[in-house]
C-alpha cells in the first residue's frame, strides 16, 4: 500500500468536493439514461398505485388511510432508496478489480473508500435532482399524492434521505468488496445486488409500509438497520412518524449510518490486503 | 437440424468449461437468485396478510398467475437469452463475425452466451409454484389443464422473447437502447397481478401491445373463471407463436440495416 501524504483538512475537503463534482459531470454525459430512469420510476409507481388501490379496496381494515398509503408507496418508487449508487459502486469496484484499474485508484492521494463514497454521493445527488424530484412532481399531479403535512415533516424527510445515503452506500460498498475475494463481478455482485433489492423492498419498507406487515415481521424489521433506509424518510413524510419521534428516528438512522460506515471500514482494511492485480 | 443440435452441444460444452472457472461464485449467484425470487413470493403472501380475497382471487389462484409468469419469463431468459446481448454485438462490431458464418446469427448468439443458469433456477421456483397451486385448485380445473398449461408456458416464453427481440432491434436505429429495454422489461411485473385492477388503457397495453397479461393472467382466468375469458384464453397460446414469427421478421429487416463499426 502506498503511504498517503498528510494533507490539511481544507485540502482534503476540496478534493472531496472535486471528486463529487467530477462524478456529477460524468453522470450528466448520459442524459438519455435519466430520461428512461424517470420513465421507469413512473412505470413502477403506476404499478404500485393500482396494486395498493386494489389491496386497500379489498381489505376490511387497514392501519393507514388511503391517501397516506398511496403517497407512501409512490414516494417509495420516486426516491428509489434501494438503488442509489448500485450501478455506480458495483461497476466501479468490480470492473476496477477485473481490469486492474483499481490500482490507479489506490495510488491516488485520497482514501479509496472515501473516493468511492464521494463519487457515489455525486451520482446520488444527480439522481435525486434529475430523476427523483421530477418523478415526485409528476406523482403529485398524476397520482395526487399528499404534500408533507407539516414543515417539520418536510425537513425531517430531507434530512433522512441524506441519512439513508450512508446506509445504502455502505451496503453497496460491502457487496462491492466481495469482488476482492471472488474476483468475479457479474455473477456474485449482481446476484447480491438482486438480493439486496429484494430484502430492502420488504424489510426497508420500500414497496410495503412496515406498519402493514404481520407483527412478528415488524418486530424483526424494527431491530434491523434496513428500516432506516426507506421506512424512516417515507413514514416521516406521510405523517406516520410525528413530533419528537421524527428526531428520535433520525438520530437512530444516523447512529446506524455511522455504525455501518465503521464496519465497512474494518472490512475494507482487511480486503485491501487481498488485492491481486490481474494482467496490466 | 442435426447440424444445429451438434453445434449447440459444442457451444454448451465450451460455455460450461468457461463457467466452471468460477465455481464458488456460481453457487453464490444461484442462491442469490433463489432468495430474490423467494422475496417476491413473500410479497404475495404479505398482500394476503391484509386481504382475504384480492379482486376475487384467492392466494392459490394468484400463485398460479405468478408461477406461470415466472416460469415463462425465466425460461426465455435462460434458454433464449439473446435479445439483451444483441446491442453489445452491434456496438462492438462483432456482428460481422456472426454474419459471415453459416449458422443463423441468432442461434450463434444463443450458443456463445450459453444457458443462463440463474434464470433456470427461477424457472424451478416458478414450476414449484404452479404445482403447489394446482394441488389446491385441482377440483376447480378442467381435465385439459394438463395440455393447456405446458402449451401456455411455451407460448409465454415466446411472448417474452419476441417482445424483447423486437425492442432489441431498435439498437440498429439508435445507439443505446439497453436502458430503454430494461425499463420496458419492468412492465412485465404488471403481468403478475390480475389486469382488472388497472385502468382500461393499461389493460389494453398489456393485452395487445406488450401482451404480458397473456402469459399468466388470461390463461389462469380462463381455467378458473372460464366464460368471459374464453376468447383471451384461447388466443393466449397462439399469441406466442404469432409474436415469435413477427419478431423474426423484424429481426431480418433490421439486420439488413446493420453497418459495421469498421474497427
Amino acid at each position: 500500500m502506498t503511504a498517503k501524504p498528510m494533507t490539511g483538512i481544507r485540502e482534503s475537503v476540496d478534493r472531496q468536493i472535486g471528486v463529487i463534482a467530477a462524478a456529477v459531470k460524468q453522470g450528466l454525459a448520459y442524459r438519455f439514461e435519466f430520461f428512461t430512469a424517470i420513465l421507469g420510476s413512473l412505470l413502477t409507481m403506476t404499478l404500485v398505485y393500482f396494486l395498493w388501490t386494489a389491496i386497500y379496496n379489498n381489505a376490511t381494515s387497514m392501519a393507514m388511510s388511503y391517501q397516506a398509503l398511496i403517497t407512501y408507496v409512490c414516494l417509495g418508487q420516486a426516491f428509489s432508496f434501494a438503488r442509489p449508487g448500485q450501478r455506480y459502486i458495483f461497476i466501479r469496484i468490480g470492473f476496477g478489480i477485473r481490469s486492474g484499474n483499481v490500482l490507479l485508484d489506490l495510488v491516488r492521494p485520497m482514501d479509496y473508500q472515501l473516493l468511492i463514497y464521494c463519487e457515489t454521493f455525486g451520482a446520488y445527488l444527480l439522481e435525486t435532482l434529475l430523476v427523483s424530484l421530477p418523478a415526485y412532481v409528476l406523482a403529485l399531479f398524476l397520482f395526487r399524492i399528499n404534500l408533507p403535512p407539516s414543515p417539520e415533516a418536510a425537513i425531517g424527510f430531507g434530512i433522512s434521505i441524506l441519512g439513508a445515503f450512508f446506509l445504502v452506500s455502505s451496503i453497496d460498498f460491502l457487496i462491492g468488496l466481495m469482488a476482492f475475494w471472488t474476483m468475479d463481478i457479474w455473477g456474485v455482485i449482481w446476484g447480491l445486488g438482486y438480493v439486496k433489492i429484494a430484502v430492502l423492498d420488504i424489510l426497508a419498507g420500500t414497496i410495503i409500509p412496515l406498519t402493514l406487515l404481520p407483527d412478528w415481521l415488524q418486530a424483526i424489521a424494527a431491530i434491523l438497520p434496513f428500516r432506516s433506509m426507506a421506512y424512516t424518510p417515507l413514514a416521516i413524510y406521510v405523517g406516520e412518524i410525528t413530533g419528537r419521534a421524527i428526531w428520535m428516528n433520525i438520530l437512530n438512522q444516523f447512529a446506524w449510518g455511522i455504525g455501518l460506515v465503521l464496519l465497512t471500514r474494518l472490512i475494507w482494511l482487511k480486503a485491501r490486503h487481498r488485492i491481486e492485480i490481474q494482467g496490466g | 437440424m442435426l447440424y444445429y443440435a451438434d453445434l449447440y452441444l459444442t457451444y454448451f460444452r465450451l460455455t460450461w468449461k468457461a463457467r466452471s472457472q468460477y465455481r464458488v461464485s456460481f453457487a453464490i449467484t444461484l442462491v442469490c437468485s433463489i432468495v430474490g425470487t423467494g422475496a417476491q413470493l413473500a410479497f404475495l403472501t404479505l398482500i394476503f396478510a391484509n386481504v382475504r380475497q384480492f379482486e376475487g382471487w384467492s392466494f392459490d389462484e394468484m400463485l398460479l398467475i405468478w408461477g406461470l409468469m415466472v416460469t415463462a419469463t425465466h425460461l426465455a431468459n435462460s434458454l433464449l437469452d439473446i435479445p439483451h446481448r444483441i446491442s453489445s454485438y452491434v456496438q462492438g462490431g462483432n456482428l460481422d463475425r456472426l454474419l459471415v458464418r453459416p449458422p443463423t446469427p441468432l442461434f450463434q448468439i444463443a450458443g456463445e452466451g450459453g444457458i443462463t443458469l440463474q434464470a433456470l433456477s427461477r424457472v424451478m421456483i416458478g414450476v414449484a409454484a404452479i404445482l403447489t397451486a394446482l394441488v389446491t385448485l385441482q377440483d376447480k380445473l378442467p381435465w385439459w389443464t394438463v395440455f393447456y398449461l405446458p402449451l401456455m408456458v411455451i407460448s409465454g416464453m415466446l411472448i417474452m422473447f419476441s417482445v424483447q427481440l423486437i425492442l432489441a432491434c431498435l439498437t440498429f436505429w439508435f445507439v443505446n437502447t439497453f436502458s430503454l429495454m430494461q425499463t420496458i422489461g419492468w412492465i412485465n411485473q404488471f403481468g403478475q397481478y390480475p389486469v382488472t385492477i388497472l385502468t382500461l388503457p393499461l389493460r389494453f397495453l398489456l393485452t395487445w401491445v406488450l401482451p404480458y397479461a397473456m402469459m399468466g393472467f388470461y390463461p389462469a382466468a380462463f381455467l378458473l373463471h372460464g366464460g368471459e375469458y374464453r376468447l383471451y384464453g384461447l388466443l393466449a397460446p397462439l399469441m406466442g407463436f404469432f409474436l415469435f414469427g413477427l419478431s423474426l421478421l423484424v429481426w431480418r429487416v433490421s439486420v439488413r440495416r446493420y453497418q459495421s463499426t469498421g474497427s
